[in-house]
């Protein structure tokens, strides 16, 4: 591994530290010039709009409150005048003004966008023009600013890491991103769509060079046009999402963007290498892939059935087929290669001879047009095996999960109609792949090449016919009570509950091992064991028919004991996904740890386990083929609402170094599975400077993220920005695994970390736990109880049960409850005051974390997050809600929770500056 | 926070209050209308924020 850093040697390299920050971020003068006139477009066009549509006094009022808005009328004499502004108005004057504003911020949100996205493209442009690279840039274990694979792989050569070690690190790269859009996305699918369509004509403008005077115009009247329907639009969901909307929600950023995004990230990548170290071969096409938890993520939500599950799964598949059909019907057009002019491989004549004998209508239909173009004979035959496997998709679909399995029955009739048999669809991606490579090797073999088809060849390696892989997540009383029936029925002398742990697990491995089933088959359950069991029996049915790739990951939520995993394995045996005999399983458990404790927990947990003779059999025989796997869920959510941020944040990071350390001793790979939110709160921020920010060691080119809500948008709405992300953290993940910084193993700094967050911890659990007017304050001061009439989600806000207290609300509410009140609590607080005790008994530690700040990347990511959702905590903001919303009675409790949280920001400000050097929040990046 | 508070207000009074005047100004809103402006301001500062949880 290289090290670089000023306390420790780099190899082969003469990169030296500079004291200060990063480099700002590359907005170039071009981008900043368009943003300025981007700005005054759509503040136009919003003024246009509201005139128009707003009665002229109102219209004026809420120009005239814009104006005061501005930062350069921040004083008190126009916040007066705002506040008597507001007070005028009536209900429906209140709604205009929120529309409007809300409008306005989106329409800027867009234009942050494209800039984000042009920055991007003038950097790809700078490093194409062999731009010089800044000789005093800060070694890549101290770089923040995300890097693209030119500039990565340029440095990475400069720090003269070998070719070989980079092949391989490539060889192993696996990166998976999994969707879990439907909690925390507000906005209506609706009006995301106007936001796509405005962000669409707004990059028209852009390319105005080549407009005349006459077609900017019309750009600009269909913005104004698109703008007025937006502002006419509903923005509230108008009924309580189904499962299946929001599924169909999230699939929308793979069929607008990621499908053509990913075999461009291909390209970037071995652009980019084949500049810097040609002789490397790259990673393969499914380097990155998807996952995802829409329709399959049970975890207190009713509504995730074993059908839906199913449903969503063909959805996916239909997705797939008929993208793969539209780009097979055009390469069918395209490669009129006739044999007149051109060799054709004797492969791809043999095959040919195949399909004439599996489909004698098509060569009956398509000879005599196709008798000297092979490529489009054969592209037919692929076609209507698509087509085929469409219609028995369909077919699936239709007739639910619980169909018979062996394949054929339960379809009814011939699947075309016709005497065509079954078998004739492709049976997997991999058999259309393999038709799709014949073409492609016979082209190469004479002399040609055709991108569509390589682009159409990558996309197969990513999504192959089941898009994402479904992730199950379901908690873990709900197994442990299946089982417990399960033995009740049974008789056993002593029921499942009634077991201690160490009989638990005894009685669940001796189960796992033989071969006699244990469910009875007529047996009786209730409706939610009953459901239960399916879940396992469906994800059979799943895999036989989609392939394994669909559904391999099983996720316990709300887990603390081995037997916790094992009763996921055993329910999974008498579904036949574990095989007894062959000690081999097709499904892989993931324990998700969530609280504090759990994460202490872990490794303990995990050893218990990988020394059982059975799981690490289970193990070793891999689910497929490759080395033996542990993937382990670290949630960043509850153990943040439960600890607050710094402990949230030390406890998963210990984790990670004590679970890897784990593994290696066990010979084991491991897969840490991020379960990161949207918000600081839970997780979020910059993904790069998070992943960067992981312990060394620890990723070994291997990661798998969550990707949620709000995110998506901001990530995946706009093709370039999509590339830029998905670029920026495959480099984070490379630069991680090849760069590594020692002072993760730094005791004494592990140490004052580890002191820093117990005291954050008592501080957040003194006021979030401990004190008994919080709920009340929590209640009151934000518009929690509103929040969940949104309907911006199936899942209940809430855990089963409904108590009304923190501890059965999800972390969700939680963050989302703070932000609208502008505290964002969840994110800091605790943090000054731990920060400050420390200081009390040595005020020379100030001159430690101003170290640590500057070469520990977890650190400097931790003070980075805190310092940015600071810079949004407006507390005269949040005083108002205080005030406005507190009940009578409650007053004087809530003021003094207030001074707290007020004191308590400051002190975290205060120190956050001191330690970051700067003069105000967020100085270093004058962009936001 | 006004709208908030004004609904929370109707909330707390008996069902039939639906069209019921809770303000000082003397303007009558409904328990929904005023529920509607609460939701559409949530909406709008999540929105503009792009942060809900």
């Amino acid at each position: 591994m290289i090290m670089t850093g000023s306390d420790i040697t780099p190899i082969g390299t003469s990169e030296t530290m500079r004291p200060s920050d990063p480099p700002a971020p590359s907005t170039t003068p071009r981008v900043r010039r368009l943003l300025g006139e981007r700005l005054e477009l759509v503040e136009d066009l919003w003024q246009t709009v509201l005139r128009s549509e707003c009665p002229p006094e109102q219209a004026t009022r809420l120009l005239r409150l814009k104006q005061l808005g501005e930062p350069e009328c921040g004083n008190t004499a126009s916040t007066g005048e705002i506040v008597a502004l507001i007070k005028e108005m009536d209900l429906a004057e209140a709604i205009a003004a929120a529309r409007a504003f809300s409008l306005y911020f989106q329409l800027v949100n867009i234009l942050e966008q494209h800039i984000e996205e042009d920055s991007y493209l003038d950097s790809l442009n700078e490093q194409h023009q062999g731009a010089v690279a800044d000789p005093f840039q800060p070694p890549l274990a101290s770089q923040v600013e995300p890097a693209t694979f030119r500039q990565l792989f340029k440095r990475l050569r400069g720090l003269g890491v070998p070719p070989a070690r980079l092949e391989r690190l490539l060889h192993d790269l696996d990166l998976r991103l999994v969707f879990t859009a439907h909690p925390t996305e507000i906005v209506r699918h609706t009006v995301r769509h106007k936001q796509r369509r405005v962000a669409h004509l707004i990059q028209r403008l852009e390319q105005a060079e080549g407009l005349s005077l006459d077609d900017t115009l019309v750009i600009r009247l269909q913005l104004e046009e698109e703008i007025r329907l937006w502002w006419r639009t509903d923005e509230l969901h108008q009924f309580k999402p189904t499962v299946l909307d929001e599924v169909d929600y999230a699939l929308h950023y793979f069929q607008q963007v990621l499908f053509d995004a990913m075999p461009q990230l291909r390209q970037r990548l071995r652009a980019a290498l084949g500049a810097n170290y040609p002789d490397v071969e790259p990673p393969r096409d499914a380097f990155c892939t998807f996952g995802s938890w829409v329709g399959s993520d049970q975890d207190g939500n009713p509504s995730v059935t074993p059908e839906i599950t199913w449903r969503t799964a063909c959805y996916q598949r239909q997705l797939m087929l008929e993208r793969y059909i539209r780009s097979v019907s055009e390469l069918r057009d395209q490669l009129s290669i006739s044999m007149q002019w051109s060799q054709v491989s004797p492969a791809l004549l043999e095959s040919l001879e195949m399909d004439r004998l599996r489909f004698p209508e098509i060569y009956e239909s398509r000879a005599a047009r196709y008798r000297l173009e092979p490529y489009r004979l054969k592209l037919s035959y692929t076609l209507k095996r698509l087509e085929l496997t469409h219609q028995r998709n369909q077919q699936l679909a239709e007739a639910g999960w619980e169909s018979p399995c062996d394949g054929h029955a339960g379809l009814t009739g011939p699947l075309d109609g016709s005497s065509a048999s079954p078998e004739l669809h492709f049976s997997s991606a991999d058999e259309f792949r393999a038709s799709l490579e014949l073409i492609q090797d016979s082209l190469v073999a004479t002399g040609l090449s055709c991108e569509p088809l390589q682009t159409l060849i990558s996309q197969v390696h990513i999504f192959a016919f089941c898009l994402a892989s479904l992730d199950i997540r379901q908690e873990s009383t709900r197994h442990s009570d299946a089982i417990d029936a399960l033995t009740r029925f049974l008789e056993l002398p002593v029921p499942y509950a009634d077991m201690n742990e160490d009989q638990r697990i005894d009685w669940l491995l001796a189960e796992l091992q033989t071969r006699r089933p244990l469910l009875p088959p007529a047996a009786r359950w209730s409706e939610v064991t009953a459901e239960t069991f399916a879940v396992f029996r469906m994800l059979k049915r799943l895999q036989q028919e989609f392939g394994e790739r669909i559904c391999r990951t099983y996720v316990i939520s709300m887990s603390h004991t081995v037997s916790d995993l094992l009763e996921v394995l055993l329910l999974a045996k008498e579904a036949g996904l574990v095989d007894p005999q062959s000690q081999r399983a097709s499904l892989l458990v993931v324990r998700l740890f969530e609280t504090v404790e759990d994460l202490q927990g872990a490794p303990a947990v995990l050893e218990r386990l990988l020394c059982e003779p059975l799981y690490r059999r289970l193990l070793d025989n891999g689910f497929d083929g490759s080395q033996p796997l542990q993937e382990v869920m670290l949630g960043y959510s509850d153990s943040n609402k439960d600890s607050g941020f710094l402990s949230s944040n030390w406890e998963i990071h210990k984790a990670q170094i004590a679970l890897q350390r784990l593994a290696d001793r066990h010979a084991v790979a491991l897969r840490i599975f991020h379960g990161r939110g949207g918000s600081v709160g839970r997780g979020g921020g910059p993904a790069y400077q998070a992943i960067l920010a992981q312990p060394s060691g620890t990723l070994c080119g291997r990661i798998k993220i969550t990707e949620q809500g709000e995110v998506l948008a901001s990530k995946y709405a706009l093709p370039e920005l999509a590339l830029y992300n998905l670029e920026t953290v495959t480099t984070a993940v490379l630069q991680n695994s090849l760069v590594s910084t020692p002072v993760d193993d730094t005791p004494s700094w592990n140490a004052l970390i580890a002191k820093l967050a117990a005291r954050s911890r008592e501080h957040y659990r003194a006021l979030v736990h401990d004190n008994p007017e919080l709920v009340a304050f929590f209640q009151q001061v934000t518009p929690i109880e509103e929040i969940s009439k949104l309907q911006i989600s199936s899942r209940p806000a809430r855990r089963k049960g409904g108590a009304r207290d923190l501890s059965s609300l999800r972390a969700i509410p939680w963050v989302f409850g703070w932000t609208q009140s502008r505290f964002l609590l969840p994110s800091w607080f605790g943090v000054g005051a731990a920060l400050q005790e420390e200081l009390e008994q040595d005020s020379g530690q100030l001159e430690l974390l101003r170290l640590l700040y500057q070469r520990w990347p977890f650190f400097r990511m931790l003070i980075s997050k805190v310092e940015m959702t600071l810079a949004k905590v407006d507390l005269d903001l949040a005083h108002h809600y205080v005030q406005s919303l507190g009940r009578t009675e409650h007053r004087p409790a809530f003021e003094a929770i207030f001074q707290t949280i007020a004191a308590e920001f400051t002190l975290t400000r205060d120190l956050v500056l001191q330690i970051t050097g700067h003069n105000r929040l967020l100085d270093a990046d004058p962009a936001l | 926070m006004a709208l908030l508070r004004r609904l929370r207000e109707q909330n707390r009074q008996p069902p039939m209050s639906e069209a019921e005047s809770s303000d000082g100004d003397g303007r009558t809103y409904s328990r929904s209308e005023l529920l509607r402006g609460a939701l559409l301001t949530i909406n709008g500062i999540a929105a503009g924020l792009r942060n809900t949880g």
